[in-house]
């Protein structure tokens, strides 16, 4: 019964989707899903769809939205928007934003070629957060964790994720989430209007990441319109893609990462899922739904770019930071299988080395060190490790209880970064060794 | 008549309720040191951790630990899921170690952008050990700095943390804070 309700409920409030306004081409996203499976679908009809959407006009036929909208100060979503704006204040001065100007510019521009007239309307956030997510709120607030930064490989693969919070954006995926909820009778939903009115119930519902659980087909969409942005603005998507096919592989290690830390636990089921993915459609869906766009769309056609210049320019001056944040969440699996997808570009080699070693000599298991000290001494052959590895590497020889190579290596880490917070410490152990 | 009991129930409830007065004099601290304290301060008891703050614990907080054991996380009366982000220490950790254990544990308990400033060999309570100077970011973006000086005795991490505004409180308390840590002596 609840079931049938919600069902007609959420049938009402997407009446929406269903193309309106003169101009706009008739179709609704189911539409444009069976055309593009059936492979009905040409260059022209997508362009046309994306020009619409650029020049203000209702992409999939949701009406009221264009750039600069502001809901009407009487409505309910006004109420959200206000407290999203609070919530959003508090990110503006948040001690985990990251600041520095070169990054922010850069995502902001990619954004703004992906939104076009929209760009305005959306103020990205980027937190330093090594969990890979990336959300979209109702007022146009998007956040952007470092964590999923570290783990794109070019351009193509930022704008699929930063296309796909477009989407929500511009189809209200939120919006349609809460009303639904208020229209379900869904007992957070009263609670919060009884306690604060349905502004506050929004602000904690995204905060606890509820209302960043679109719907799966709200993902699909989403994920469509993401193909599109990309289509349009020349990136391959075909390259985009394999960011799905890196999610599926570090989120395969996740299982390893989960036995090893319940192992013994009979009351833990080890699964997938959590984070940016664990509302959305399988990773494999969505590779297989972008490798079917990029067929039909992209076929013969081109080139496309990746990006991948233009982004390891950005990440090269914060991966190194990036990765110690992931190797400080102590997900080993799941961190070496990144480090692997990384090394399959050549830039700095022996900075993936360096934390592949840090890897190991964190998690101090039987072999480990040794592991470590392979890894440094890898490293120490390839362009770009750190002055830090020196003393990574003397530590792990101090615990292989070798203390002649452990002061060399400390040697050369005060040779190599003189000025070091904690080189009074550095230069003691060296000179006692002595 | 029912609100004034309600807001003591509250009170004797809730342990950040519960500071006791620490007057301007030799104390013993935390079970586990002795020191003297030019001023006064107000003292709360958390778990494994001992407060003194003068202005409230987010202005400024001296924090002394009783002796961390092998395998334990060094904040442990912090929530569940923080816990579980926090490394443990291990009585075989080296210096450098230490520093690191250290860094991130600030930084997975409660502060973002830790920044380190120095890290140095130190006296604690007489025995050799460490002092780390850092800086950081509240999660509603106000700075700090902080420092936190300790040894390891009997294979056990203990220290003294002290931590406060950049703007004016860190400052207010650091003489106080440094003739505390001059006249710390292990019980």
């Amino acid at each position: 019964m609840w079931k049938a309700a919600a069902f007609v409920v959420s049938s009402l409030l997407l009446g929406g989707c269903v193309t309106g306004g003169s101009g706009a081409p008739k179709l609704t996203a189911d539409q444009i899903d069976q055309k593009v499976e059936s492979g009905d679908v040409d260059m022209q009809t997508l362009d046309s769809i994306v020009d619409t959407y650029e020049a203000g006009g209702d992409v999939y036929g949701l009406e009221g939205l264009e750039a600069g909208y502001r809901p009407a100060l009487t409505s309910d979503e006004a109420g959200i928007w206000m407290r999203m704006e609070k919530l959003e204040s508090s990110f503006k001065t948040s001690g985990g934003r990251v600041l520095r100007s070169d990054i922010n510019t850069y995502v902001k521009t990619v954004v703004c070629k992906l939104a076009g007239p929209f760009c305005g309307d959306i103020r990205i956030y980027i937190i330093d957060e090594p969990v890979p997510n990336a959300s979209m709120a109702p007022n146009g607030m998007m956040l952007v964790h470092t964590g999923i930064l570290l783990q794109f490989r070019n351009e193509s693969q930022l704008s699929a994720v930063l296309g796909h919070e477009i989407g929500h954006y511009l189809r209200r995926h939120s919006l349609q989430r809460i009303r639904q909820a208020v229209q379900i009778g869904d007992a957070a939903t009263i609670f919060g209007m009884l306690t604060g009115g349905i502004g506050s119930m929004a602000a904690a519902i995204f905060t606890h990441g509820t209302l960043s659980a679109y719907s799966r087909d709200h993902e699909r969409e989403a994920d469509k319109f993401g193909a599109l942005l990309l289509q349009r603005h020349g990136y391959s998507i075909r390259s985009a893609s394999g960011v799905w096919d890196q999610f599926i592989r570090i989120e395969n290690a996740k299982i390893d990462d989960d036995k090893e830390k319940y192992e013994g636990d009979e009351d833990v089921e080890v699964s997938k899922g959590g984070s940016f993915f664990s509302s959305h459609p399988g990773h494999k869906e969505r590779r297989d739904t972008m490798r079917v766009l990029a067929d039909r769309i992209q076929a013969g056609a081109g080139p496309y770019a990746d990006g991948r210049k233009e982004y390891w320019a950005i990440l090269k001056n914060y991966r190194l930071d990036l990765l110690e944040d992931e190797v400080n969440r102590n997900k080993p699996a799941q961190t070496l299988e990144l480090l692997k997808i990384l090394a399959e570009d050549p830039e700095s080699l022996g900075e993936l080395k360096y934390v592949e070693g840090e890897v190991y000599r964190r998690r101090r298991k039987d072999g480990d060190m040794e592991k470590a000290l392979a890894r440094y001494q890898e490293a120490l052959k390839l362009d770009g490790y750190p002055a830090k590895l020196h003393r990574a590497m003397g530590t792990v020889l101090s615990r292989l209880d070798r203390p002649t190579e452990a002061k060399e290596a400390f040697q050369k880490y005060l040779e190599a970064a003189p000025d070091a917070p904690d080189n009074k410490l550095i230069r003691q152990m060296v000179n006692i060794g002595s | 008549m029912k609100r004034i009991l309600f807001v003591l129930a509250m009170c004797l409830g809730a342990s950040a309720c519960v500071y006791t007065h620490i007057e301007a004099k030799p104390q013993t601290v935390a079970g586990a040191f002795h020191v003297n304290t030019p001023v006064e301060w107000n003292q709360r008891d958390q778990e494994k951790m001992t407060v003194w703050t003068i202005d409230g614990q987010g202005l400024q907080l001296l924090g002394f630990v009783n002796g961390i054991d092998d395998g334990q996380v060094l904040y442990p009366g912090g929530q569940p899921d923080i816990i579980d982000k926090l490394p443990k220490f291990d009585k075989k950790m080296s210096l450098p170690e230490i520093r690191e254990l250290l860094l991130n544990s600030i930084e997975a308990s409660s502060l973002e952008d830790v920044r380190e400033e120095r890290f140095e060999p130190a006296k604690f309570g007489g025995e050799d050990g460490f002092r780390l100077q850092y800086r950081a970011a509240s999660k509603q973006g106000l700075e700090y700095r902080g420092m936190l000086v300790g040894a390891v005795r009997n294979g056990k991490l203990w220290f003294v943390q002290y931590a406060g505004t950049d703007l004016y409180y860190y400052e207010k308390a650091l003489p106080a804070v440094e003739e505390i840590l001059n006249s710390l002596k292990f019980i």
